[in-house]
């Protein structure tokens, strides 16, 4: 086909050999992606992929999963150049494609594709089909209209529509087919590379198995490689050959499919997997039910990003005969003060507090009280929290923070931990706790949540 | 009849018909559904998007509108004895004595009156004499018999309505429902909560003003002990701070939090049965986890009854006691949760268990063929025929009406020409059609 020679600036690049072994086709390294305030002070960026190094294989499918917010979407579109890195490099094929511009980037874009999540807006309901899947063929002007027009047919054919399907409407197709629609669209320039943004979670269960086989047979026949994002594990577990799990813009793991499900080795992963309700109404599992919700990406932890849910946190030595639940309430105590910290206080609740009105905030004691009321609290945790108290009374949370962390805090909260090896097969964990210093995760969750 | 005990149903819905009335076509989203729900139980319904679920929980809360509504036949019989009681000394007007009714009327002479079109078939009996009163009156036929006025909808069974605290039995029938007794009844008897915590509260709101609203109106609180009413409320789902949280705006809550809140609101009237539609859809599986045990306490501490409606075969597993597959508008297999994984029947229900990824040892997925239909004709044969591998003739001229999978299996049944299975196909296609001639009073072929 004709598009071999728009391909020649990174044909004749890949000649240049890479580093690693030549099946290696995307290589991520130290990638950030951060949304700056647009404000006239700027303020502090949103930090939606927060340093992440990987590589994809040639004809490999990548799994990529976490919770909504943690940086997933965010990373698939910056590996398609949709957003602008912030730091860091993306060599496709040994070329560093986050500083390609204009004719350049678009001739790249030919080999790298998106399938979005939701088909009721990703296709333009003004437009046919035909007019869908032929349009990524008119921006890269192939071959003559006629040709094109043949092509989008045989493409309808290859995702399982049919050919009269091109004078059609998207509203008159249901979802699954509007997401082969979408497919078909992706493949028309026959690139290399697909990132599927969780292209099956808005289909009910028997046409996301639908989907999930055309998209196993096109790569098999296309030898396509595949980033698939997703945050339902079952679909993951069956499609990818390998994971990466991803927390708050950070991996958290990433390693082959049936190693990281069957022995994960973070506590997040850990407790990921527990979360999933099983189709088995016999089983009976130890859910690990993390607490809260994952922090504000804007105001990251400075230590471990999972170090506020983790169950497994590294708890300082002095305090390591604390029961689990009294900890539980710690934990809880310390986000009320950094949302407290946050909030903002109106004038209203100044004055209300000057006057000696109850506020919005509510008072240290009740919320002791709340937390503490029902616990035996040992009096050395109990003088800490006294001050604790003092401080938070005055309004001075980050004060209060500094005091809590310097109490009960522990590496997990202080340092960001290193990318452990598991296994040989490239399973890779960030966690403080595979240090030869510290309990496993698995004795540790044995025995807190066993 | 008998005081209500522990194993009674606390709602039972009877032949549920909810049809939408459009210029092209009338759709008949629920279609003639039957089932159960006891006390402090949670009953499962799962079906693929498009087959009735959310119209059935709307239905039973009243909330289906223009151009749809609850066709006659239809009957939710709510059978809690306090809310009899309390209906019967509340709206008197409204309350009936069935049994001074049935001592004026003979049920033989009613279906020889030429002016109701009605066999005793409809209610699945053979003889006129067999039907229940109680059961013409709340599918609303009372009215034209000359039974009962229209706006009547408690109805005693046991004991008089003069004097409302020794009602011994009786129901609320909810379709009959209107005004004032609907709006009691909406809240505070029965709840919802709803698939996206984002739409179901109002973002112009503080979280407190909503949840203070419902318990105004059901509790009749204000000021300050309905604020307190309200953060006690958010303390019981496990929002910590709620005397912050309480006058914050939803867009200051978290996805999780959300549902929490939605679900404060739903318990602030300590309703008896809790319609859950969807809770968890919208919600990341860590915190779909912390809702799940959330509903599971709650249900614990306060006897709630469930119904909980998903798409996610996994969510079912877990929280249901009893589940009901729906299939276009039809239950197709109802079975104790445990039965339904093990042994399903309902050749869809297999199909949906095998299309589950990482539930099968091949490498390519099951998948069901085909799309689910548009339910707008009464059905005549099987509505799944088209999609099924097991059809054979039969399938597209008998309409199979749901019976017991097998010989002594009361509580698992299914729709399906294949069962019972103890008998011969034949037999059973037989068994299907007579079941169906009683059931829409003429013969289907």
């Amino acid at each position: 086909m004709s598009h071999e020679v728009s391909h020649e600036p990174i044909a004749t690049e890949t000649d240049v050999p890479t580093d690693s072994d030549g099946d290696v086709m995307i290589e991520v390294e130290g990638l950030k992606t951060y949304y700056e305030n647009s404000g006239l002070l700027g303020g502090k960026p949103v930090k939606a992929v927060d340093g992440v190094s990987f590589d994809i294989r040639r004809g490999e499918t990548l799994g990529l999963v976490g919770e909504s917010g943690c940086g997933k979407t965010t990373l698939g579109r910056t590996l398609l150049q949709l957003e602008d890195a912030t730091d860091g490099e993306i060599r496709f094929d040994g070329v560093d494609i986050t500083t390609l511009g204009g004719d350049d980037l678009h001739e790249w874009r030919r080999n790298a594709q998106m399938v979005f999540q939701d088909p009721e807006s990703s296709l333009n309901d003004r437009m046919t089909i035909g007019e869908i899947v032929r349009e990524p063929l008119d921006v890269h002007e192939w071959e003559t209209p006629q040709a094109r027009r043949q092509r989008v047919k045989e493409l309808l054919d290859t995702v399982g529509l049919q050919r009269e399907h091109y004078y059609r409407y998207p509203h008159q197709f249901s979802g699954g087919q509007r997401q082969r629609i979408s497919i078909a669209r992706t493949l028309a320039l026959e690139p290399d590379f697909v990132v599927l943004d969780e292209p099956v979670s808005a289909l009910d269960v028997s046409v996301q198995a639908e989907i999930i086989n055309l998209l196993e047979d096109l790569q098999n026949e296309f030898g396509l490689t595949y980033l698939f994002i997703a945050h339902d594990l079952s679909v993951v577990h069956h499609l990818c050959d390998r994971v990466a799990v991803m927390y708050l813009g950070n991996i958290m793991e990433i390693g082959p499919t049936e190693e990281l499900f069957t022995d994960p080795a973070n506590p997040y992963t850990h407790a990921l997997l527990s979360a999933i309700p099983e189709p088995d109404p016999t089983v009976e599992r130890d859910r690990i039910t993390l607490h809260g919700t994952p922090p504000n990406p804007r105001y990251p932890p400075a230590g471990c990003p999972f170090s506020t849910r983790c169950p497994a946190r590294i708890r300082p030595a002095e305090y390591r005969d604390l029961d689990d639940e009294l900890w539980n309430r710690l934990n809880t105590l310390r986000d009320l003060l950094s949302e407290r910290q946050r909030a903002e206080r109106s004038v209203r609740d100044r004055l209300r507090a000057v006057v000696g009105k109850d506020t919005r905030f509510g008072t240290v004691e009740e919320t002791y009280d709340e937390l503490f009321g029902d616990q035996k609290v040992p009096a050395r945790v109990q003088s800490v929290l006294d001050e604790i108290a003092t401080l938070a009374r005055n309004h001075d949370e980050g004060e209060a923070i500094a005091v809590f962390n310097e109490a009960f805090g522990s590496v997990c909260d202080d340092e960001p931990p290193a990318y452990h090896d598991v296994s040989d097969g490239g399973h890779q964990s960030y966690c403080h706790r595979h240090t030869n210093e510290y309990r496993s995760t698995d004795a540790v969750l044995e025995n807190r949540h066993g | 009849m008998s005081v209500a005990t522990s194993t009674d149903p606390i709602l039972d819905v009877r032949n549920l018909q909810t049809a939408f009335f459009t210029e092209k076509e009338t759709i008949r989203a629920v279609d003639g559904i039957s089932f159960d729900i006891r006390r402090g139980e949670t009953v499962g319904i799962v079906g693929e998007s498009g087959s009735g679920k959310s119209v059935t929980a709307r239905s039973i809360m009243g909330l289906v509108d223009s151009p749809g509504r609850t066709l006659r036949g239809s009957s939710v019989q709510f059978n809690h004895l306090e809310t009899v009681r309390e209906y019967a000394s509340k709206f008197p007007d409204r309350t009936v004595d069935l049994e001074t009714v049935a001592a004026d009327y003979d049920p033989v002479a009613l279906f020889d009156r030429e002016t109701v079109d009605l066999t005793p078939a409809a209610f699945g009996c053979e003889n006129a004499a067999d039907v229940p009163l109680a059961d013409i009156v709340a599918a609303g036929y009372g009215d034209e018999l000359g039974l009962v006025d229209e706006d009547d909808c408690v109805f005693v069974t046991d004991g008089s309505p003069d004097t409302p605290t020794e009602i011994d039995d009786g129901f609320v029938e909810i379709t009959r429902l209107s005004g004032e007794p609907r709006r009691r009844m909406r809240g505070g008897r029965i709840a919802m909560v709803f698939q996206d915590p984002l739409t179901s509260l109002n973002p112009v709101y503080t979280v407190g003003n909503q949840i203070k609203e419902s318990v105004r109106l059901h509790q009749g609180l204000r000021g300050e002990a309905a604020t307190q009413e309200a953060i006690d409320l958010l303390e019981a789902v496990g929002i910590p701070d709620a005397r912050r949280r309480v006058n914050e705006y939803p867009h200051q809550f978290s996805g999780g939090m959300r549902q929490r809140a939605v679900i404060a609101m739903a318990l602030a009237c300590e309703p008896e049965l809790l319609i859950c539609d969807e809770p968890t859809t919208a919600l990341d599986v860590t915190i779909q986890a912390q809702i799940l045990d959330l509903l599971a306490d709650l249900q614990a501490e306060r006897d709630l009854s469930m119904m909980f409606i998903t798409h996610d075969m996994g969510v079912i597993a877990e929280i249901s006691d009893r589940v009901n597959v729906m299939y276009a508008g039809e239950i197709v297999e109802t079975a104790d949760v445990n039965e339904l994984f093990t042994d399903p029947r309902h050749p869809y229900t297999r199909g949906l268990l095998e299309s589950i990824p990482g539930q099968q040892s091949g490498d390519r997925l099951q998948t069901i063929e085909g799309n689910v239909p548009t339910p707008n004709e009464p059905a005549t044969s099987c509505r799944f025929a088209p999609r099924c591998p097991k059809a054979f003739d039969e399938c597209d001229t008998v309409h199979p009406v749901p019976v017991s999978v097998d010989e002594g299996a009361d509580d698992h049944t299914a729709a399906c020409l294949l069962c019972p299975e103890h008998r011969s196909t034949d037999d059973a296609i037989d068994q299907h059609r007579r079941r169906n001639a009683r059931r829409t009073g003429g013969d289907t072929e």
